[in-house]
């Protein structure tokens, strides 16, 4: 699989919010909607003052992942000042990391309309919109903070991203770039770009960029785990494991990203270390019940320890799985399975999906550059 | 892997902390091209617009068309774009005659085969029964069989035989490379044609910026058949792609590998098909063939993805009497390995193996699972290079790659010891097809290697082991007289077995030596020499000396 995945962890972990996994399917408002709802917002004076230290204080428990404590603050800040408007920003990155989106969603376009001027409303309800893979919805919310604040690193680094995913591979290397001159100590511009990188068939720059990251934020999993998965591919296997291990070290506590588990164990799984890459598989497989992925990467461990009762098991539950991530596809899945049914011995139901995988195409493993060429 | 070798409790008598195993394993390969005289450079004919022609061509063979007792070598080339003619000597197809003191002279025009059109892969089979060997070359706009007259020269006799590869509308599909098969085991070789791409000229695609484009992906055209001819045995085939249900499907083909992996005495057929399904076309005892691949395991990647499938062999790479798949394919896909587990399935094992991670980053064409330092293993070799000449302006990939050579740890996986093979390794070109034999007779296996725009590499094994060897060549009665399709078991002094047959199919678009090799390590003599024959007859050689080119005639 190999996918990267955006955890839910760095809205925490790295100020960078998405969504949790358990409401990463929940719908945002279209876009005429979200407008309609920042015009029912009466723009007001912003005023601060005097309530400085307690925004400090919700920043701080903020970082240190006191979600709690952070929103308490939050709120106390806004029944002592309804007129600050920061405070609003943050409580909306609290509500993020909680998982609550639509009420974020609502903060961050409450910010927006009090402060029209202000880029970040829109940078914040762009990353909001991105974390749910709704590109265009958050080109157009990165767009109106440009216009706000062009060299915004914050920004640029985002929009590069969407525009990445959208497949502008060009105009995204260009921003992110810019993002990287204008703040070179942007982690968030280092690891998009590397990203991008990975992603256009660059491994070695990818792997200049999430090192320059890390050196700037050691303590992000997710930027050793991209870094972990590009050695991998490079074939840099001792490095990798030991990006795969500082990622997992890292990873612990209880916003932990279930993906690296399952990234981890795949790699062991290629070296034929089974019973360790078993350990992880489980692990994911308690901590993401709803992840496709978890069940096909078990699956494909059960035949290797010719559990095929295992194997069917956990294959039959991907396969009833939604494909929310997009990282398995169905014919995958056809395929895994009749491999367990020809080696279980049901001929029909190998049959069946036999049938299935000679109907619907699997996708093709090499990545084409742009253009459909190679 | 399930290494047969067998010297006691503790198994591999070449187990991988044996100090001197790794003398006895080492492989070097010298590139004597500049001393051999051949001068064949492959030729795409390109132009600005980087057709999809141009990327996929540089079938070789090696065969012994006179008799001699050596390996002569044929080239196919390209042709001038866009008129898809020979129109320059510099096209010509080229055939190199075995001089016996390691050099080669061109005898093309005397034989006769420079060929027409835009060819691409090449297969040497002796259709006729008549002992000499003929060739098949597959094409874009012109496919030839030219019969052996046995006396240095062909004849193209393609139009009589029947053999244009033309489709039922009579238009010419794009074909890529060709097998010699008997499939009904008749006795008389018949011929599989894989064809590619639904392409022409006229509806060439461009990909990629002017002045800089890249190969488009398959994905844009359409698929084709392929074709099988059965052999009429009067010198005369009749197209049975519909009868045997080849036909039913649709691939986009680019090599053919052949072996019996369900041990039913009938030869099946792999194809490798190009960012589609792999097909294995099981052959239901000589009457029609079922499209198994999906089955048996080997259709998909063990993640389920298809591949960009290049070049493939299809032998018993772990000893196991079962034939496994090594097939070639392109960056980030690894070069997958199928070992055959018995009941009709495999396993991808490339990981497993350690092929995996050594060939990622690698995009391949010529392959070959033969035992180059004759420890009783076979070891991989591939021909490797990117597709798109342009591929540099689009990433940091390099157009030019270096071959690959991975040695076989005594049945314990695989490991890339290219570095270590000698110089040749170390040339990164736009290496292509690549067919193995050997060329001098010294028991180590050789390897020729097509290259595009510069000087074919002629890569002499002679890799500094006093192993043992056979080289078995087998000669058909009541079975096709190339023997191809028969199943040798070969158990030596110590006991130790191994397995192989007969195939000229080898790697990509070419054709290999037929004589079938056998690596003996320290062993002097074969205890045994088994032969299944196509006809299905079983027959034994006792207390065989080694170190000899053995030619065995069915009784």
């Amino acid at each position: 699989m190999k996918k990267s995945r955006q955890p839910c962890w760095t809205a925490v972990r790295s100020n960078l919010p998405c969504l949790s996994k358990s409401v990463r399917f929940l719908l945002v408002l279209p876009l005429a909607g979200l407008l309609a709802a920042l015009a029912s917002f009466a723009a007001e004076a912003t005023s601060c003052a005097g309530v400085q230290s307690l925004l400090t204080a919700t920043k701080q428990a903020f970082e240190r992942e006191d979600l709690a404590l952070a929103e308490r603050t939050a709120l106390k800040v806004h029944e002592k000042s309804p007129q600050c408007n920061e405070v609003l920003l943050w409580l909306g990155q609290v509500r993020e990391a909680q998982g609550d989106v639509l009420s974020a969603q609502s903060l961050f376009s409450r910010y927006t309309v009090r402060e029209p001027h202000d880029s970040k409303g829109y940078f914040y309800l762009a990353r909001l919109i991105v974390a749910q893979q709704d590109y265009d919805r958050a080109d157009l919310l990165t767009e109106e903070a440009l216009s706000r604040k062009p060299d915004d690193p914050d920004v640029l680094a985002l929009r590069g991203r969407i525009l990445a995913a959208k497949g502008d591979n060009i105009r995204a290397q260009e921003l992110l770039e810019k993002a990287c001159k204008l703040a070179p100590n942007h982690v968030e511009a280092h690891f998009q770009l590397g990203r991008l990188f990975r992603q256009t068939e660059r491994p070695l720059d990818a792997v200049v960029q999430f090192e320059k990251a890390i050196a700037l934020e050691p303590r992000s999993p997710r930027v050793h785990e991209h870094l972990a998965l590009t050695l991998e591919e490079l074939g840099e296997n001792e490095k990798a494991e030991a990006e795969y291990r500082k990622a997992l070290q890292l990873n612990e506590g209880p916003l932990s990203d279930p993906f690296l588990d399952i990234n981890y164990g795949r790699f062991l799984l290629k070296q034929n270390r089974l019973l360790e890459s078993k350990q992880y598989l489980d692990r994911a497989a308690h901590q993401a019940p709803e992840a496709r992925s978890t069940f096909y990467e078990r699956a494909r461990l059960d035949i290797r320890l010719k559990d095929y009762t295992q194997a069917r098991r956990d294959a039959e539950r991907a396969l009833a799985l939604p494909n929310l991530m997009g990282d398995v596809q169905d014919t995958q899945l056809f395929y895994l399975l009749v491999t367990i049914y020809t080696r279980t011995g049901e001929k029909e139901l190998a049959r069946k999906y036999s049938e299935l995988c000679r109907v619907f195409s699997a996708p093709v493993k090499a990545s084409p550059l742009p253009g459909n060429t190679r | 892997m399930a290494g047969l070798r067998q010297a006691g409790p503790s198994g591999s008598i070449f187990a991988v902390t044996d100090p001197s195993a790794s003398q006895e394993r080492q492989i070097r390969f010298e590139n004597r091209q500049p001393q051999t005289g051949i001068d064949f450079v492959l030729r795409n004919g390109t132009t600005e617009d980087k057709p999809i022609i141009d990327s996929v061509l540089g079938g070789v063979a090696v065969f012994d068309f006179d008799n001699d007792g050596f390996l002569d070598i044929f080239f196919t080339n390209g042709a001038k774009i866009a008129t898809l003619e020979k129109d320059n000597e510099k096209f010509h197809n080229r055939l190199y005659r075995n001089n016996h003191d390691g050099t080669f002279t061109d005898v093309t025009h005397l034989a006769g085969v420079a060929g027409e059109g835009y060819s691409m892969g090449v297969a040497a089979g002796d259709y006729d029964n008549d002992g000499w060997v003929d060739l098949y070359v597959a094409g874009v706009n012109r496919n030839i069989l030219y019969h052996n007259n046995g006396d240095g020269t062909f004849t193209d006799v393609t139009d009589r035989a029947g053999v244009r590869g033309n489709d039922p509308s009579g238009k010419k599909p794009w074909s890529v490379a060709a097998a010699w098969i008997d499939y009904d085991n008749d006795g008389k070789l018949d011929l599989f044609v894989v064809n590619y791409l639904d392409w022409s000229i006229e509806g060439n695609k461009v990909c990629g910026d002017p002045g800089k484009r890249l190969s488009c992906l398959p994905t844009i055209y359409n698929g084709l058949p392929n074709i099988l001819y059965h052999n009429n045995g009067d010198g005369t085939f009749s197209d049975v792609s519909v009868l045997t249900e080849i036909s039913r499907h649709i691939g986009k083909g680019m090599s053919v590998a052949l072996a019996d992996y369900d041990g039913d005495g009938f030869t099946d057929i792999f194809v490798t098909n190009d960012t589609m399904r792999n097909f294995l076309f099981r052959n239901l005892a000589g009457r029609s063939f079922a499209e198994a691949g999906i089955e048996a395991g080997v259709a998909y990647n063990g993640d389920g993805m298809a591949l960009s499938g290049m070049g493939a062999d299809f032998r018993d790479i772990n000893n196991d009497g079962r034939p496994d798949i090594v097939m070639t394919a392109l960056t980030g896909e690894t070069f997958p390995l199928f070992l055959n587990e018995g009941a009709g399935v495999f396993t991808e094992s490339t990981y497993q193996l350690g092929v995996g991670w050594s060939t990622s980053q690698l995009t391949g064409w010529g392959v070959g699972a033969y035992d180059f330092n004759n420890d009783g293993y076979k070891d991989l070799f591939t021909a490797n290079s990117m597709v798109s000449e342009n591929i540099a302006s689009y990433s940091h990939e390099r157009y030019e790659l270096s071959n690959a050579l991975f040695e076989n740890q005594g049945g314990a996986g695989f490991r890339n010891v290219s570095a270590e093979a000698g110089p040749a390794f170390r040339v990164p070109r736009a290496h292509r097809g690549s067919a193995f034999g050997d060329l001098n007779n010294d028991g180590r296996i050789d390897v020729v290697v097509a290259v595009i725009g510069q000087p074919a590499e002629i890569l002499f094994n002679n890799s500094p082991n006093g192993n043992h060897w056979l080289l078995l060549q087998a000669e058909g009665t009541r079975s096709n007289r190339d023997g191809i399709g028969a199943r040798i078991k070969v158990t030596g002094e110590s006991g130790f077995i191994q397995y192989n047959h007969v195939t000229t199919a080898v790697g990509y678009a070419s054709s290999s030596d037929r004589r079938v090799h056998f690596g003996l390590g320290p062993d002097r003599r074969a205890r045994e020499i088994e032969i299944l024959w196509p006809s299905g007859t079983v027959q034994k050689l006792k207390d065989v000396p080694a170190d000899q080119c053995l030619k065995v005639k069915e009784e």
